[in-house]
């Protein structure tokens, strides 16, 4: 093991080393260590190249601020991943990963000739540098970006793994398990309330495992904890370890994400790689903790540069020292405590540079007295070093001879900013403190309760009773009355915070000096924006694109803000912080998809004869959410022949259809008619029973929305059909007017568009093929007229048997409970098999259908169509008064010339099948733009007209009867004659047998 | 309506389906029984005339559960509710003077499909899809409410029994979620240990 | 994702059980066909769109199924109070 990891300390486990790859070069670590810790121990501070400018860059943090250390991870084929922070990855043996955005090597990178020629990308590059000639746009400047563009490299097939996705409910809900959000949950949880803890680290502790002189009621921190995780668990508090809230919505619904299996070599047979939690809380205690912010000055993005904190956590949590010879340059008092406890150790701290004139006497005495140089007022101006920081230079901010240092890495404080990204999720307004330089929690949210460092609160003391305050107070606003807990709490030895923010631009003295480290943005694009006009933060932010890469801006926008802030002359309270959105950190899609992936994606219904029809070959289309049979071809057939092969049996023989998917309705109740009557066109009141009638059913609007029929079974009893895609919005539809319109009325709806399976049987002989098969209705044409419904029996089956029609051929549809309608599906069949009966789908059903003219909503009418418009005024009831709709066909627009209406259109050449959507031009020679006058709905090869057919909604189409116009393609222009719409048997003698 | 007797083979859409835990007492997940089901409307009104005329008790409050004549009424709406049976309960409903025009009483068996679980894992299980505490649903107690999409009712019988019924096209989608879920537990379980 | 009470079912229910159903107290003419052009327009089509205090119609569609309706705020997405279908839009808070 290298130099950097001490002998002892941390909490890594020493007796588990582990081994790693990082470019193919083989590294070892220790259970315990994440991928960063691993790297510094092992002396590697290059990780990465920045995204512009592939600048050379190494570990800036410690957690999932990290902007720099991202890193692909390899798992093999589709398992790789790109832009994983090195600092949230934990180390497993095996654990192959690979630095991003250079070619060849991460050592010699040819895109850092980016760096060299930075002045080609200012902020906003992309809106002037590639704009001339115009002609290089689409040939050279889009390609070599787009080629340029983008970090890591996405796997290019499906995702292998599976996601878990779960509800879960609690009383109260902290966020952060550090030493606040521990205390906030032992308060919470002594009255019974239901707890749950979580933290987006390996395990409980935070900021309290890089603070090992710390004593928390006596104890040290890791024994503490301990005791803290056993009266958790017996609480039944639930602690989920590796799981980020990623967002704080309305109502204290909290989305967690957990990360199940990343850091397991071995992940076991069929482990979720991560499980979304869908968390309704009734108290939320925010102890999110805060996050340190970098200094603003030249050079401060090279490898060794990293925020003092982070060298804590890696020496006090890892065991990892970040470097030999290090520099301390700070405006807080914290970075203090990591330079004298590194120098406790073989490093050396060759000088702490803090910007500030006059910082606390007690805190520098200390510093001086373990023999470390401070100078106050002074900060460093530029780091050299090819690909790790070597030098730092350094001058008096008030002007002065400048000083050189040598060192292998630069620890960073510029003070911390406290997390408030839940607390602004959940629309809580943040307020400026001048004392801390930065933004708190302001107004409390209802339900929300912010404690410990990221409510402000550094010191160790305030954060837990804060916290605990905050813990009893959420458990007793949830119904569990409790008293805070309490704890003896003595800091660490180098506990101190205290800070004011330091104008970056005081420290942006020279060189390039980065704020957004992860997209390349220094004081100067800052500079540069404000100066080009932009005010508002909101727009320096999209034009610099400080703040937007994958971290979000976690260590950059308080740093950004205060220079937008200097450049305008304004302070940074009244320029105002942008907006925190979730997620916090990024997720997976697989976590954001949860159980709607593979099979699930979406539902998909299948009929209780779809079986039988996948077991004999059908070709499927999805309609809506349901599956259905389109055709059945047998072998050696197409589509074309398929549906023609079916057509013609049913208009010569008979056919059968699947016609399950029809929404069903059963309305009951003594106004049954006269609430049907109000809803539909047609005259129902006196509807016979037995009897069916076509229904069009219109929006108050005017236009057609659905249609079906209305059978009669009892005075008081209706069955209802509709589409089958407007199964739902029918039924939603009907409810509402009888639960707000007319309650009045007492009439009652259920849904049975499953209750029962439909077996549709149509043509000359569909009579004679179910005859055998009914037991108790009679049949004959006179007893059972076109239009009418019977209950019965079908071999001693209960079934509502409907004589109705959609292909113009005798037809009956046989209603049967749906667990028995394959059985009664294969006894039709089989019945019909010696009169030559033939199944048919989809593709089938619509070409008969528009054989007679007979539309489909939603295809031949789009939501502007009236009863007129669609050629369908006979539907509607002369006498009527009133039903919904009917005053709208009387206004104006409705009655007005120009409309567009249903007309059949048929091509010149009998052979050419239109396409459905194309649009109708009167004059084939008018020039571009033409002004369409309708557009084709429907268009088949009709075998039974032995041509073309098509339906089409064209401007006073009715007006045009033997007029050709003109369909225009891509290839040629199509010359079509106005028509009727109904191409067979125009007299209805077949329906009528 | 009466009973088929022709032989026809009845089917399901969870023919075949069936989930047991590695460790017994955790989680059964199973396709309920064929029962009888019946979709009832009645004017709030009315409820307690029906009720007495009908010699079948309807609860009055949404979410409740009582069992009469061997069948269970689940109160879904104030004028909602969903009767399981497990034999036919023929007469309801129908004929009788004193109730024309006061009730809709429509037999729906063959439209919804029930889903069974038991064990200590059931109502982690449902989380996985409902959005609902169920530990804080009555017991017995009954809820109409959404599952991933999909609309469904959960009669509860004891902190260890959810039935699921659902329109029985969706059911294939909440038993490949819920399996799915009730793998992913134990998976994760068996990891936990080793951790 | 809101929690919102159903005033039928008595208690608050996830957002992802109801479905909106458009601006609340309009009254479809009792006679359609004597109300004129621009009367039955303004049923149609014309709508309010505050920031602010809004009636609407929700439906607890995937619970007790009944229509209901609320007055939401639209600026901030908040329920300030639901209410049976039929009965009078109530004064809340901050109402002049």
């Amino acid at each position: 093991m290298s130099g950097f990891r001490l002998d002892e300390g941390g909490r890594v486990d020493r007796a588990a080393p582990l081994t790693f790859t990082f470019d193919g070069r083989r590294l070892s670590g220790y259970r315990g260590d994440t991928l960063a810790s691993a790297l510094l121990a092992n002396g590697v501070h290059l990780v990465g190249r920045s995204f512009k400018y592939h600048r050379p860059r190494g570990i800036l943090a410690a957690g999932a601020e990290e902007p720099n250390a991202l890193i692909q991870v390899e798992r093999g084929g589709a398992r790789t991943e790109p832009n994983i922070r090195a600092t949230q990855l934990d180390l497993y043996d095996g654990l192959q990963v690979a630095s991003q955005n250079r070619w060849p090597s991460l050592q010699r990178d040819i895109g850092a000739v980016n760096d060299v020629a930075n002045k080609l990308f200012p902020s906003g590059f992309y809106y002037k540098t590639f704009m001339w000639p115009r002609s290089f746009w689409e040939r050279l400047y889009e390609p070599f970006i787009r080629a340029a563009a983008g970090l890591g490299r996405a796997p290019d097939a499906g995702d292998p793994d599976t996601y878990a996705s779960r509800y879960a409910h609690c009383d109260v809900l902290v966020v952060g398990a550090g030493a606040a959000g521990i205390a906030a949950a032992l308060s919470a949880s002594a009255t019974g309330a239901r707890v749950m803890l979580v933290d987006e680290q390996a395990g409980i502790g935070g900021w309290l495992l890089a603070e090992p002189s710390a004593r928390m009621d006596g104890e040290a921190p890791d024994a503490w904890l301990e005791h803290a995780r056993a009266e958790l668990a017996s609480r039944n508090v639930v602690v989920l370890s590796r799981t980020t809230a990623i967002g704080h919505y309305h109502d204290n619904f909290v989305v967690l994400s957990e990360r199940l299996s990343d850091h397991l070599a071995n992940p076991g047979e069929g482990m979720p790689r991560e499980r979304l939690w869908r968390v309704r809380a009734g108290q939320v205690v925010l102890a999110q903790g805060a996050l340190e912010r970098p200094l603003v000055f030249g050079g401060n993005d090279r490898p060794g540069v990293m925020l003092a904190g982070a060298a804590r956590t890696y020496l006090h949590r890892y065991g990892v020292r970040v470097g030999d010879r290090v520099v301390v340059v700070t405006s807080d008092d914290s970075a203090y405590g990591a330079a004298l406890e590194l120098a406790a150790t073989e490093t050396v701290v060759s000088a702490i540079i803090d910007v500030r004139d006059h910082p606390p006497t007690e805190v520098v005495e200390r510093a001086r007295h373990a023999g470390v140089e401070v100078l106050a007022g002074w900060t460093v101006t530029e780091t050299q070093g090819r690909q790790r920081v070597h030098l730092v230079k350094a001058e008096p901010l008030a002007g002065g001879p400048s000083r050189t240092f040598h060192c292998d890495a630069v620890l960073m404080s510029g003070g911390w900013t406290p997390s408030v990204h839940l607390y602004s999720h959940a629309r809580g307004k943040v307020a400026w403190r001048d004392d801390l330089g930065a933004f708190v929690p302001g107004e409390p949210v209802a339900g929300v309760r912010t404690a410990g460092a990221g409510n402000g609160s550094f010191a160790l003391a305030d954060a837990v009773a804060e916290a605990a305050e905050a813990g009893a107070a959420a458990a007793t606003n949830a119904g569990f009355a409790s008293d805070p807990a309490s704890f003896a709490v003595e800091a660490g030895d180098h506990a101190a915070f205290g800070s004011r923010l330091v104008e970056p631009a005081a420290t942006a003295r020279r060189g390039r000096a980065f704020v957004d480290f992860q997209n390349d943005v220094t004081a100067k694009d800052i500079g540069l924006a404000v100066r080009e006009g932009y005010r508002s933060i909101e727009h320096v932010k999209r034009y610099t694109t400080t703040g937007m890469a994958t971290d979000q801006g976690k260590t950059s926008n308080i740093n950004a803000l205060a220079l937008a802030a200097g450049a305008l002359g304004s302070d940074i309270p009244a320029v105002g912080l942008t907006t925190f959105r979730p997620p916090y950190t990024p997720t997976t899609f697989g976590a954001i998809a949860g159980n709607h992936a593979d099979e699930t994606f979406d539902v998909q219904r299948k009929t209780a004869i779809d079986s039988w029809a996948e077991e004999n070959g059908a070709v499927f289309e999805p309609v809506g959410q349901w599956r259905r049979a389109r055709h059945f071809p047998q072998a050696g057939e197409d589509m074309d022949a398929a549906v023609r092969r079916e057509c013609r049996a049913t208009r010569t023989t008979a056919g059968m259809f699947d016609g399950s998917t029809l929404g069903k309705i059963e309305v009951i109740g003594p106004d049954a008619a006269e609430f049907i009557h109000r809803l539909y066109t047609n005259p129902i009141l006196k509807l016979g029973v037995g009897r069916c009638r076509y229904g069009i059913m219109l929006g108050e609007d005017g236009f057609i929305r659905d249609d079906g029929v209305i059978g009669r079974l009892a005075d008081d009893h209706f069955h209802v059909t509709t589409t089958t895609g407007g199964a739902a919005s029918v039924m939603a539809s009907l409810e509402d007017y009888t639960q707000t319109e007319w309650p009045d009325l007492d009439v009652w709806l259920t849904s049975i568009t499953e209750q029962w399976a439909v077996i549709g049987v149509t043509g000359p002989k569909a009579r004679e093929i179910i005859a055998p098969l009914i037991d108790d209705i009679d049949l004959s044409p006179d007893a059972f007229p076109h239009m009418s419904v019977r209950e019965g029996h079908l071999r001693g089956m209960p079934t509502r048997l409907f004589r109705i029609s959609f292909s113009g051929e005798l037809g009956f549809e046989i209603n049967v409970p749906s667990r028995f309608g394959r059985a009664v599906w294969e006894a039709v069949l089989e019945a019909g098999e010696p009169h030559g009966v033939c199944p048919y789908g989809t593709e089938a059903i619509h070409v008969l259908r528009a054989e007679k003219g007979f539309i489909i909503t939603g295809q031949d009418t789009d939501g502007t169509v009236t009863p007129r418009d669609a050629g369908l005024e006979w539907a509607i009831g002369k006498k009527k008064t009133d039903f919904v709709g009917m005053r709208s066909l009387s206004r104006p627009d409705m009655l007005a010339d120009g409309r567009k209406q249903l007309v059949g259109l048929l091509t010149d050449e009998p052979s050419v099948v239109l396409e459905e959507g194309a649009q109708i031009v009167a004059d084939r020679n008018i020039e571009p733009p033409c002004v369409p006058i309708g557009h084709v709905t429907s268009a088949y090869y009709s075998d039974a007209a032995g041509r073309s057919i098509a339906l089409a909604l064209v401007e006073d189409g009715r007006g045009r009867m033997g007029d050709t116009l003109h369909v225009p393609m891509p290839d040629r222009t199509i010359p079509v004659k106005v028509t009727d719409t109904v191409f067979y048997d125009p007299e209805g003698e077949r329906l009528h047998d | 309506m009466t009973e088929p007797s022709s032989g026809f083979a009845a089917r399901s859409h969870l023919d075949g389906k069936r989930f047991e835990s590695a460790e017994a007492g955790r989680l059964s997940l199973e396709p309920a029984p064929f029962q009888r089901r019946y979709h009832v409307r009645v004017r709030p009104g009315d409820i307690e005339g029906v009720s007495a005329a009908l010699g079948f008790d309807l609860p009055t409050s949404i979410g409740a559960v009582t069992t009469s004549s061997g069948a269970k009424a689940l109160c879904l709406g104030p004028d909602e509710w969903f009767v399981l049976a497990e034999d036919l309960l023929s007469g309801l409903g129908g004929g009788d003077a004193a109730l024309a025009g006061r009730i809709s009483w429509v037999e729906v068996s063959d439209r919804d499909v029930g889903l069974r679980l038991s064990g200590t894992d059931a109502a982690a299980t449902l989380a996985a899809g409902c959005p609902l505490d169920l530990t804080r649903l009555a017991t017995p107690g009954c809820v109409r409410t959404v599952f991933e999409g999909v609309q469904i009712v959960v009669l509860k019988s004891s902190e260890a029994d959810f039935e699921v019924s659902a329109v029985g096209s969706f059911a294939p989608y909440i038993w490949t979620i819920l399996e799915r879920a009730a793998r992913q537990n134990e998976a994760v379980r068996n990891a936990g240990d080793g951790d | 994702m809101l929690l919102i009470p159903c005033p039928y079912c008595n208690e608050k229910r996830p957002e992802i059980e109801f479905a909106y159903a458009g601006e609340a107290h309009l009254v479809r003419p009792s006679d359609p066909a004597t109300t004129s052009d621009e009367a039955w327009m303004t049923f149609l089509y014309l709508r309010d769109n505050p920031r602010g205090e809004h009636a609407e119609r929700w439906r607890h569609i995937h619970g007790c199924g009944r229509f209901f309706n609320a007055i939401r705020d639209t600026y901030e997405d908040r329920f300030i109070t639901t209410y049976k279908a039929g009965e009078p839009r109530p004064s809340v808070e901050g109402d002049a």
